[in-house]
Order: C-alpha cells, then sequence, then structure tokens
C-alpha cells in the first residue's frame, strides 16, 4: 500500500466513483438502480442514506459492502479496490474489514448469542480470545444473554447480538440496512445510540440505509438519493431537516411524469 | 377450503415435489408388484398338453378340511402337490361312451438330451398338435420318440432313468410341439414304466365341425353321470390344463410368496416416507400456517387445506405412479424370470385391477401420511407467523412418544414369542420385529438425536473447526430435520441389514444343524434327474464294503392345522436303518418302529406318541397313522415329518429317492469306491461326500436367498434412496436465508459447502448408528430364540451388504445436500437473503 493509499484510507473508508447498476432482465427490459454515482465516506463518520422506496439507497450499500459487483465504476474500501477482488478475496476482505447489520438480524438460528458473535472470528479459523466475546455482547448490554438462541430473544436484543457479531471483528466500515425496521421505538433508539457511540470514540465508520427521518437523525450526515441518484444531503440533521427534505424529495418524484 | 387447497397445491408445488415423488414412486413400486402378483394367479391359461380332447378325467389333487359346525362352518382347501391316480376300472366304462379313449401315464423318465422327465404312451401325442422333425412312432417297445429341441435324431441309442431303473432305448422320431417336452414309448412299456398308475383319461368326440361343441357338452353329461360320486375331476376347457404336470407351479408359489413380500416391504416404507414427507412439508411451512391462522383461518379448516392437498397430491400422483407401474410391471417380471424367481417366459399381464388397488392404496397413504400431519398444521398459532421458528421445539408430541415407545415395547414381546414358538414361526417372526425396532427408533429420533450428536461434536469441532461447530450444532438444533433425513436412512440401513443378518443366521444355522445329524460319510445324489430308482439304490447296496445303502425321498404332506390344511416337509425312510446314518435327537419312540404303512415319526409338540393323525400324503390321498416316535423340534426337523418307506410307492408318481446315504464296513478299500461310482452312475447318479452334498445344497438356498433380498429389497432400497434425496433436498431448500446469514457472517462458499457436508454425514452416520442398534437387538433376539432349537448357532452379520449400503446412504445425503446448495450460493449472498421464502 502506497502512502498515498493509506492516506486515501484514514480519510476515506469508503469511495464511489462513477458507480453504475443495472439489473437486467432477459425480455431486454432493464432497470437502472443506480446512475453514475459519486460519493466519499470519510473514516469515523456516521452517514445515514435515504431515499423514497425504490430509489436505489439498498443497491447502492450492497454496491459500497461489497455484496454486489457494479455494472461499471469503482469502488474502494478499507483501501481495496472491490472490482479486482475474486469472490473468495471479497468474501474474506468483508469478513476482516466490514461488519453488517440487517433488517432481519440474520443470525444463525442454530447458534447461541455466544456463537453468533464469535463465528466470524471461527470462520476466519480464529479461537476468540478469553472474555473477547463476552465483552462485545456487554458492550452491547447483552452479557447475561449469551447462552441464549436467537428464538429466545427479543427483536431488540437480536438486532444487538447481531451489532455485536459485527463488531467482533473490530471491522473499519459497518454497513447497516434499516437495521430498526423491525423494531419498537425503544429498541430501534438503543440500537442507533449504539451505533452513533461506534462511529465516535472507535473511529468506525458506519453506513445506514434508512427510511426513518428520527433514525437518520443520528447520523453525522445525511445523502438523499431519488432514481439512483445523489440529489443532495444534510449536514448535522435533525428529525425535522431530514423529514423536510425527504417530504420536498417526494414531492418532486411524484410531480414527474 | 378445498379450492383454496388446490390453489396452494400448485403454488406450493416445491414443497409438495418431494411428497408427490415419493407417492408417485411408492404407487409405481406398488402398482408393478400387485400386477405381477396378478399374473402369478391362474397363470395358466389354455392347455398345453390336453388340448384336443373335450374332457379329461383325473385323480383329486386337493385337501380340503371341514372345521366347526352351523355357523361356525369353515371349509379350507389347499393344493396338493400331486394328484391321486385315475382307478383302471374306469377305462372300459369310458371306453364304452362312444368317444375316443386316450390313457395318459405319465412315468418319471430322464433322457440324456432330451428335454422333459416323464415318459408317455405314444398316443398321448395325439392330445395335442404336433409335426414330425424326423422319424417315426415307435413301433416296439425298444422305440421312443423326443420332442425338439434335442440334438438326437432318429437311430440314436439312449438311456432312460425311470423308476425301474435305466432302460436302453431306439430313438424312432423327434417330433416338435407346443405341449410341455416329454418322451413317448409304446403304450404298454409306458405303463409298465410308471407302475399301472393311471395319470388321466382323456376323451374326445368322434363328431368334428360345427357338432363339436354340442358333442363335447353331451360327452361332458354322460361322462359326469358316469363319475358321480367318485373322487375324480371331470375337466373342460382351460381347466383341463389342471390335469397337467406344471412345473411351473412351485415356482410360481415362490414368485407369489416373493412378491408378496415386495409388496408388503413397499407399502410400509411407502407409508413411513410419505408420511415423513409431508410431516416435514408442513414442518418447513409453520410460518405460512400461521399467516393463514392470523387471516382468519380456523384451525379446522388450516386442517382441511393439508388434507386437501394432500388429496390432490394424492390423486395426481398415484395416476402417475399407476402410469410407471404399468410401464415397469413387464421388464420387471421379465427380471424376476431371468433370475430365476417366475418360470420362463413368466410376464406380467396388464389388468386393471392392481392399479386400482394401488391408486387406492396411494390416496390412502396420502391421506393418512397428511392425517398427522394436519393435526400439527392446525396446531400452529397465529402468532408463529411473527416468529422467525427455525429451531424446532416441542418435536416430540405424545403421539410420537406412544408409537415410538409402543414400537420398542412391541417387539420385545414378539421376540421372546419367538423363542418359545416353531422354529418357521421364528423366521416368520423377524421381519415384523425388525420393522417394529425400525418404526420405533425412528420415532424417538428426535429425542435420541440430540445426545448422540453432542457426544460427537466435540471431536467434530476439533476436526473441522468452525464449520464441524456449526454442522453439529445445526443437526442438533434442526431436530425435525434430522429425524426427517435419518428415519429413511434408518429404515434402508436397518430393515436391510436386520433382514438380511435373520435370513443368512437362520439358513446358515439351519443347514449346521441338518449337517451335524448325518453319520453317513458318503452319499449318492441324483445327478440332475429327479431321482434314483429302487434299482439302482439295490445296486449300490450290494457292492462289497457297503454295509448300508439307505435311500431317503422327500415328499410334501399335509396336516390339519386349526382347521386349515397346512405343507409340512415330508421324507419316506426306512424307519430302521435309518439311525445307521442319521443321528436323530428322539425323545419318545423309536425309529425300528417306522415300517408298515400306517405308521409315523414326528417332531415334538404337536402330538403325543402312540397318537393316530390323519394326515394327506402329497397325492392328497388321506391316511391315518400311528405316531411310533418323536424327536426333537429342532430347527432343521421343523414342520418335518417321517414316512414309512413301504408307504411311499402307492401315492408317489415319480418312486424315486432323493438322496442315499452310505455306510461303508470298515473293510472297504478304493475298489469299494469305484464300484459304487459306477452303480451310482448306471443309475444317472453321482457319489458325494455328505457334507459336500449339504454345503452344495446350501450354497444353492443361500444364493436364491440373496437374490430374493436382492429382489425385495432391491426395490425398497432404491425407493428409500429417493426418499433420503427428496427429504434433504427439500430440507436444504428452506435454509437459503441460513446460508445467506452464513455467508454474510464471513463464511465464504466452500466454508458453508463443508458444513452442509459435515452435517450430512453426522446425519447419516446417526442413522446408521441406530440402524446398527437395530440389527444388534434383532441378531440378538434370534440368538436367543435359536438356542434351544439348533444344536449349532452360527451368527451372520452381512457385513458387506451392510456397509455397501450404508455408504450408498451417505454418499445419497451428500450429493443430495450439496447439490442444490452449490447451486443456490452460485448466487451472491445478498441475493440468497433476498431469495422468496
Amino acid at each position: 500500500m502506497s502512502p498515498q493509499e493509506t492516506q486515501a484510507t484514514e480519510e476515506h473508508a469508503v469511495t464511489l466513483h462513477a458507480v453504475s447498476k443495472v439489473y437486467g432482465s432477459k425480455r431486454g427490459a432493464s432497470v437502472t438502480a443506480l446512475r453514475d454515482v459519486t460519493i466519499s465516506l470519510p473514516a469515523g463518520t456516521f452517514t445515514a442514506i435515504m431515499g423514497p422506496s425504490g430509489s436505489g439507497k439498498s443497491t447502492l450499500l450492497q454496491c459500497a459492502a461489497g455484496l454486489d459487483r457494479p455494472t461499471s465504476g469503482q469502488v474502494r474500501v478499507a483501501g481495496h479496490d472491490l472490482g479486482s477482488l475474486s469472490e473468495k478475496k471479497l468474501t474474506i476482505l468483508r469478513r476482516d474489514h466490514i461488519g453488517f447489520v440487517f433488517q432481519s438480524f440474520n443470525l444463525l438460528p442454530s447458534l447461541t448469542a455466544e456463537l453468533n458473535v464469535a463465528l466470524p472470528l471461527r470462520l476466519a479459523g480464529r479461537r476468540p480470545a478469553r472474555g473477547e466475546v463476552r465483552a462485545a455482547l456487554e458492550s452491547v448490554g447483552l452479557g447475561d444473554r449469551a447462552k441464549h438462541r436467537p428464538a429466545e430473544l427479543s427483536g431488540g436484543q437480536q438486532q444487538r447480538v447481531a451489532i455485536a457479531r459485527a463488531l467482533i471483528s473490530n471491522p473499519q466500515v459497518i454497513f447497516a440496512d434499516e437495521p430498526t425496521g423491525m423494531l419498537d421505538t425503544a429498541s430501534g433508539r438503543q440500537v442507533l445510540s449504539l451505533l452513533r457511540s461506534m462511529a465516535g470514540p472507535r473511529r468506525q465508520t458506519i453506513v445506514m440505509v434508512t427510511h426513518d427521518p428520527v433514525a437518520a437523525s443520528y447520523a453525522d450526515r445525511v445523502v438523499f438519493l431519488t432514481d439512483g441518484q445523489v440529489c443532495g444531503e444534510l449536514h448535522g440533521p435533525t428529525p425535522q431537516s431530514v423529514a423536510a427534505h425527504m417530504t420536498g424529495l417526494e414531492a418532486t418524484v411524484a410531480s414527474q411524469p | 377450503m378445498i379450492a383454496l387447497a388446490w390453489h396452494t397445491a400448485r403454488a406450493r408445488a416445491g414443497s409438495l415435489a418431494g411428497s408427490f415423488v415419493a407417492l408417485a414412486l411408492g404407487v409405481a413400486l406398488l402398482s408393478s408388484v400387485i400386477l405381477a402378483l396378478a399374473s402369478t394367479v391362474g397363470a395358466g391359461g389354455p392347455p398345453r398338453w390336453f388340448t384336443t380332447p373335450g374332457v379329461v378325467v383325473s385323480g383329486p389333487d386337493s385337501v380340503t378340511i371341514t372345521s366347526g359346525a352351523g355357523d361356525d362352518k369353515e371349509t379350507n382347501t389347499v393344493r396338493t402337490e400331486g394328484s391321486r391316480a385315475v382307478p383302471g376300472s374306469l377305462v372300459p366304462r369310458l371306453s364304452a361312451l362312444g368317444a375316443d379313449v386316450v390313457v395318459d401315464y405319465a412315468a418319471p423318465a430322464q433322457v440324456a438330451g432330451a428335454g422333459g422327465d416323464t415318459l408317455h404312451p405314444w398316443a398321448a401325442a395325439s392330445l395335442h398338435r404336433y409335426t414330425w422333425v424326423s422319424g417315426a412312432p415307435p413301433r416296439g417297445p425298444g422305440q421312443l420318440v423326443v420332442t425338439a429341441p434335442t440334438s438326437l435324431r432318429p437311430g440314436d441309442q439312449v438311456t432312460a432313468q425311470t423308476a425301474a431303473g435305466p432302460r436302453g432305448f431306439t430313438v424312432s422320431g423327434v417330433i416338435r410341439t407346443t405341449a410341455q417336452p416329454a418322451s413317448y414309448a409304446a403304450g404298454p412299456v409306458a405303463a409298465r414304466l410308471a407302475g399301472g398308475r393311471i395319470d388321466a383319461i382323456a376323451l374326445t368326440s368322434h363328431e368334428r365341425g360345427d357338432h363339436f361343441a354340442a358333442s363335447s357338452g353331451a360327452l361332458l353329461a354322460r361322462v359326469t353321470a358316469l363319475t358321480r360320486g367318485q373322487d375324480l375331476r371331470v375337466l373342460t376347457g382351460d381347466h383341463r390344463r389342471d390335469a397337467e404336470p406344471d412345473p411351473d407351479a412351485d415356482l410360481l408359489s415362490v414368485t407369489a410368496a416373493l412378491l408378496g413380500t415386495t409388496a408388503g416391504l413397499a407399502g410400509f416404507v411407502s407409508v413411513f416416507v410419505v408420511a415423513g414427507t409431508f410431516a416435514y412439508a408442513v414442518a418447513v411451512r409453520r410460518r405460512e400456517f400461521g399467516l393463514l391462522r392470523a387471516a382468519g383461518a380456523r384451525a379446522l379448516q388450516v386442517r382441511r387445506l393439508v388434507l386437501g392437498e394432500a388429496l390432490a397430491v394424492g390423486v395426481i400422483a398415484s395416476l402417475a405412479g399407476d402410469a410407471l407401474g404399468a410401464i415397469i410391471a413387464a421388464p420387471g417380471a421379465r427380471w424376476l424370470a431371468s433370475v430365476g424367481f417366475a418360470p420362463p417366459g413368466f410376464t406380467a399381464r396388464f389388468t386393471l385391477w392392481p392399479l386400482a388397488a394401488a391408486f387406492g392404496a396411494g390416496l390412502l397413504i396420502a391421506l393418512a401420511g397428511a392425517w398427522l400431519a394436519s393435526r400439527r398444521a392446525a396446531r400452529v398459532r397465529p402468532a408463529e407467523a411473527l416468529r422467525e421458528a427455525a429451531v424446532d421445539r416441542r418435536v416430540m408430541p405424545v403421539t410420537r412418544w406412544l408409537i415410538g415407545l409402543a414400537a420398542l415395547g412391541g417387539s420385545v414381546p414378539l421376540m421372546a414369542v419367538s423363542g418359545h414358538s416353531h422354529s418357521a414361526d421364528t423366521a416368520a417372526l423377524f421381519l415384523p420385529v425388525s420393522i417394529l425396532l425400525t418404526l420405533g427408533f425412528a420415532m424417538l429420533t428426535p429425542v435420541l438425536a440430540s445426545p448422540l450428536i453432542r457426544l460427537i461434536a466435540p471431536a467434530l469441532s476439533a476436526l473441522a473447526g468452525a464449520t464441524g461447530m456449526l454442522a453439529a450444532r445445526s443437526a442438533a438444533t434442526g431436530v425435525r430435520r434430522t429425524a426427517a433425513t435419518v428415519a429413511p436412512i434408518l429404515l434402508t440401513v436397518g430393515i436391510a441389514g436386520s433382514l438380511m443378518a435373520g435370513v443368512f443366521t437362520f439358513g446358515q444355522t439351519q443347514q449346521a444343524a441338518a449337517a451335524s445329524r448325518i453319520t453317513a460319510s458318503t452319499m449318492v445324489a441324483p445327478g440332475g434327474g429327479p431321482g434314483l430308482a429302487d434299482a439302482t439304490v439295490a445296486a449300490i447296496g450290494k457292492v462289497p464294503g457297503v454295509s448300508a445303502a439307505v435311500p431317503v425321498t422327500d415328499t410334501t404332506v399335509y396336516v390339519d392345522s386349526g382347521g386349515s390344511p397346512e405343507d409340512w416337509a415330508g421324507q419316506y425312510v426306512p424307519g430302521p436303518a435309518l439311525p445307521s446314518v442319521k443321528k436323530l435327537p428322539l425323545v419318545a419312540g423309536s425309529l425300528a418302529a417306522l415300517t408298515g404303512t400306517g405308521t409315523v415319526a414326528v417332531p415334538a409338540g404337536s402330538w403325543r406318541l402312540g397318537q393316530v393323525i390323519p394326515v394327506w400324503l402329497a397325492d392328497s390321498a388321506p391316511v391315518s397313522l400311528r405316531v411310533v416316535a418323536v424327536y426333537a423340534d429342532q430347527l432343521d426337523l421343523d414342520q418335518t415329518m417321517l414316512l414309512p418307506w413301504a408307504l411311499r410307492d402307492a401315492h408317489s408318481s415319480a418312486p424315486l429317492a432323493s438322496a442315499v446315504y452310505l455306510r461303508l464296513s470298515p473293510g472297504a478299500g478304493p475298489g469299494t469306491g469305484q464300484a459304487v461310482s459306477a452303480a451310482a452312475a448306471a443309475g444317472g447318479g453321482t457319489v458325494i461326500k455328505a457334507s459336500g452334498y449339504l454345503s452344495a445344497t446350501g450354497a444353492q438356498q443361500d444364493r436364491l436367498n440373496k437374490l430374493a433380498l436382492i429382489a425385495i429389497l432391491g426395490m425398497a432400497l432404491a425407493y428409500t434412496g429417493i426418499a433420503i434425496a427428496n427429504t434433504l433436498v427439500m430440507a436444504n431448500a428452506a435454509r437459503k436465508q441460513e446460508f445467506a446469514a452464513l455467508r454474510l457472517s464471513g463464511a465464504t462458499a466452500g466454508q458453508v459447502l463443508r458444513m452442509i457436508a459435515l452435517e450430512a454425514a453426522l446425519i447419516s452416520v446417526l442413522g446408521i448408528a441406530l440402524a446398527a442398534a437395530v440389527i444388534a437387538a434383532v441378531t440378538g433376539g434370534l440368538r436367543g430364540a435359536l438356542a434351544s432349537s439348533a444344536p449349532v448357532l452360527h451368527i451372520v452379520i452381512p457385513w458387506e451388504p451392510v456397509i455397501l449400503i450404508a455408504l450408498g446412504c451417505l454418499l445419497t445425503a451428500l450429493l443430495a445436500s450439496l447439490a442444490p446448495a452449490a447451486v443456490s450460493l452460485r448466487l451472491q449472498p445478498v441475493e440468497l437473503a433476498r431469495a422468496p421464502e
């Protein structure tokens, strides 16, 4: 890694350059989910991505996280050009540098909270150090639920286990796709505060897709997307300012022929 | 709800596909077996020998026992091996009726190079159509006509092995006919060689053309009137075939028994597998049922939905299965014939009722299989729609406990009973015992699986790291999936293994018991013909150095077993001479008294010494015999009766010895052996060591047993193999989400596949371990049951086939788990997570 690249990595955890994603169908009709998106996310920041349904926000997150490959353009995460990596290398990069939190938790039902959290480490062939897993669970307030299976936990608790799992490999970037979508208000707030707290002292980069202005207001910066394109951003958002911006966007979308 | 069921059945084609495949194949198996089975009944068709005569008179050939009285009166009839002779006094009276009369004798005769084993009067050739290949009818007592195909030509000198010993003939002609192959000699020669025993009298009306039918009817009426009151059969039409020698009859009953067992096993396996797939499909669709309930469906409606789907699947799958069964029945039947389990030319005729029966059975199996599943589906609460319930809880409903424990519990008294019953019943009992044990273990799999997996888990984690840990965890928590896969593996390996262990142990022990009784050093066995003539036995006995030549003739006898005739093995023996070559475990009486025509020796348990018992002989003749000796009811003597030698000739169409046991005097030298060989060879026999004879017949028996098992098990095994694949494909298709979560947790595609492979292997090993427990229990039970009825015990564990079958299951499980997973892993993890449920 050249000094320049290191510099870039430190400044920008995630960079998308002219990224487009077209979903083609066999009948010739194709859907463009992302159009020429260029965006940089500085390290240690918490960014929320918002937009109406079908605006391409989830696609943006998946391309940025290396879960999906863009049709064109370049994605760099933690100093690596994702386009040049093989499927296996991509998996290892995700395992070592990226954490995920999903709306539907995606915990393994057969494993206890503890084993779910330890899974990325064990899959990497590493035995978790004594107390490492316990510490991760305690950091999300679930130190006493280590032996419980997902089915024995509430939705908020499951999502916190998922966050602990995302944290265990101490990733540089955490991608969260509607992490509060299936949670009640109180659990949602807990989860958002957790994400917020990671961006600050831990210098981790958080990227969250949401459609909830309150959730977005926890971020440092909100990026708005319509029709696969970036159409504005807000720094230091409040629920009100985000809601106002969204209302404006939706009006624009609605007025389009 | 039925309309909705039809709709969901169509939409849910994927998850119902498993049940469909299982059921369709089960019905195909069942319908083809029943089609073949139906073809064994009345396989006779039109006569082959008596084609031209309008009426055939023959002796009776059945045993009828009537028991009870009034409303409880019950009549049971069994067809005997042979028929009684027709009295000669009938010939002049029938001849007076004004029809052509042919008196048919069937003397036992084996002619080297010619087909058939009976010799008939030349007049009998007119009973069927024939054409000359070469030569002419027999002109004198030394001439013989044989049937094509043969390498013999007119003028050839041949030796016929007859009941009167070897006879030299000159071939006078060769005919070709569609009747059974036989030899024809001059009338008096055939009559003499048959010992004057008339096999049948055939009558042909003089009339020809249009009057034929009418005159045949008139002839029948006159013959019937003439024979009224006599124990005779008067046969016309296709019934004429009943008077013919039927070399296929024995084999056909073997075929029927084999197919019957196969049908039974196929039925059991179908119920088991189909119920399993339905139960599993319901478990996979819990969420959907929860949603239905949340949307306002009543429990009963959900239940009807599942049953309605089962009905839809049942109808279509049974139809498909019937179609497939109809296609495979004929080739299957021909295969049976080609390996010797059915007479040559045996085929499955197309008839409607077996297909209807299989269709009905299929529908019944589908509904029965879905019945329990529907109860379970109806218990799903609406809230469960909202829960992510991939971990199985409460997988052991009370019914499962009850069935499992009842099955295991039921096998114990059954095994105990088999120890105290006749040995033949022991053999009949170990199939239900192994089925019960398998069923019990399969039902209790959810309880047994977790502790067993926990036992293996540490080793698996240590060996395979995270993937090993994942495999063990997911097998232990996905109990329902584990149980659904374990069941067919357990079924396949358990039933196959215990059945083979049982049959081979039984066979070997029986052989060993029989061998242990023979004290003769040498014996003479017929070299391919039906037996050895008395003259040959006498010639061997006269050889200097032979102190005893004891002939035995195997036969079949029928006894009254609780109101119905039961066939037992019989052996005509010269009682007083027998102890010098065979040691029987006598408990009362003496074989020295087994003389005359009114005595018998029996195994202990049924009759007392001195009791006079009714017995029907192989020709259906009833006799009353006084028990003069009783021996222990050992495995090789079970349901076997010893009859006095003097009783044989009057009741056998072929009075020949099945074997001759020899005792040599101490001074016998190599010259004795050569002289015995020469005397045996002259009579068509060969000299063998007594032990050699037993192992040769034993080996033949083993080969047949093995083939029978392959035929019975092969189909069931192929079927359960498909069930294993079926369950795993269904199970792993429903796990896309889980695999996605794993990929998102950082597992490479390779790691996911490794986990799936390890899990499949773990589950297979579990199934095989439980099967091993079944095999061990069955063998243990057999050991206990046989200990008292056999002098030596030969426990045979069929390692090789069991290991092969187990490996086959393992391979099937691996392929069936990995193939669909590999396909779904080609997608990106996000797409996996997005994939619709």
